[in-house]
């Protein structure tokens, strides 16, 4: 099953190369939490501030079915 | 102003005057700022009152000719009687008061304890070779006298606790998050909901940007943050290590305003309980909810 990650701020450094127009495509065999998921693609959950799923939140534990967007935030707060 | 005063105020304001027909054939009256001055100087009263008084009789003062497609004459009003308090006059805040203070929202109430230096030269839109050493929170309103005189600036140059909020912040229609730092920011929160007044936050790093309102019953920052307490757990934050190029600020500070002008004049769509997310090297925009869970 498919998913579409996009990384903000700070985590784009994490996966090597990330190209922030087209995000990273994965494919997992079956359903996988968040939490999961960014362990296999080496991004420490304790930067993540905010998970959107599909352009909703959702919590660390949100099972992932495919086909979806998810898209991972560290606290910004510039100004 | 006593009553004379108020008369004469009338008689000035419909002789000085001018009626302009516009490409469709509309019919308006606008009054000059050399005139505005001239009336506020001979009734002893500040600009700020001759607009008021102008745009009640449908005057419109000139200086927002080419708003008036946009913003009515009754919008402009609801404006001019508006107050707006903005925390923060460095990169978010220089924007956001001068996009207010043009856009004619009459109170701006400004509150930063910093001095201009070098380093806010590269986005600060109240910084120049000029400011630095200087307050920001003044600085702030001597632009604004500069830029429109008709709005009534109150400047307080120094950081906002939880002690001194609700003297300042008090009476504000809206209040502005453009602060640098999480910490403070709930600090500013604690004080808006206590008040019940809404927020509109804003924050950037690098060249992403996020907006969200807040108002008194809502989530708000821990959205965005999590719980206070864990916010910024001593290390550095994302904004120092990405830094702060000059037009995420603009972009964001404009996003801040239009929440402003959206609430004050009950128009178009909120970013409530919601994050609009900006990211100016891809070119994107983007809502995203936030939804409870439990």
């Amino acid at each position: 099953m498919p998913l579409k990650i996009l990384l903000s701020s700070t985590l784009r450094k994490y996966p090597p190369g990330y190209d922030p127009v087209k995000g990273i495509s994965f494919s997992v065999d079956m359903e996988i939490t968040v939490e999961e998921l960014c362990e296999r693609i080496n991004i420490p959950c304790d930067k993540i501030k905010i998970v959107m799923v599909n352009g909703k939140s959702k919590p660390m534990e949100h099972v992932l079915k495919g086909n979806e967007r998810v898209g991972l935030f560290p606290p910004i707060g510039g100004g | 102003m006593s009553a004379k005063k108020q008369i004469n105020m009338q008689e000035l304001l419909l002789s000085k005057s001018k009626k302009i027909v516009d490409a469709a054939g509309c019919e308006a009256l606008f009054l000059e700022d050399v005139y505005a001055l001239k009336i506020a100087k001979e009734c002893g009263c500040n600009v700020y009152d001759v607009y008021i008084d102008a745009l009640k009789k449908g005057i419109c003062p000139y200086r927002y000719f080419r708003n008036r497609e946009t913003i009515s004459i009754k919008e402009q009003l609801m404006l001019a009687e508006s107050r707006v308090a903005v925390i923060g006059a460095g990169g978010l805040g220089g924007q956001v008061i001068l996009l207010l203070a043009r856009t004619g929202v009459g109170y701006l109430t400004v509150v930063d304890g910093d001095i201009f230096e070098e380093t806010n030269l590269n986005r600060q839109a109240l910084c120049n070779k000029n400011s630095l050493g200087k307050s920001k929170a003044k600085e702030a309103l001597a632009s604004v006298e500069t830029v429109n005189p008709g709005i009534k600036v109150s400047a307080y140059p120094v950081k906002l606790n939880p002690s001194n909020a609700s003297e300042m912040l008090a009476g504000s229609d809206v209040i502005v998050d453009a602060l640098d730092n999480v910490s403070d920011r709930f600090v500013l929160e604690d004080a808006c909901k206590k008040l019940g007044i809404p927020l509109i936050h804003g924050a950037l790093a690098g060249f992403e940007g996020q907006v969200m309102t807040i108002f008194p019953d809502d989530t708000g920052l821990k959205n965005l943050y999590g719980n206070k307490k864990g916010s910024e757990n001593g290390s550095r934050s994302s904004e120092d290590v990405l830094s702060v190029p000059a037009m995420t600020p603009c972009l964001v500070a404009t996003l801040q305003t239009m929440e402003v002008l959206k609430i004050i004049l009950k128009r178009g769509k909120i970013f409530k309980n919601a994050m609009l997310y900006v990211d100016l090297e891809t070119g994107q925009m983007n809502e995203f909810v936030f939804e409870k869970h439990k």
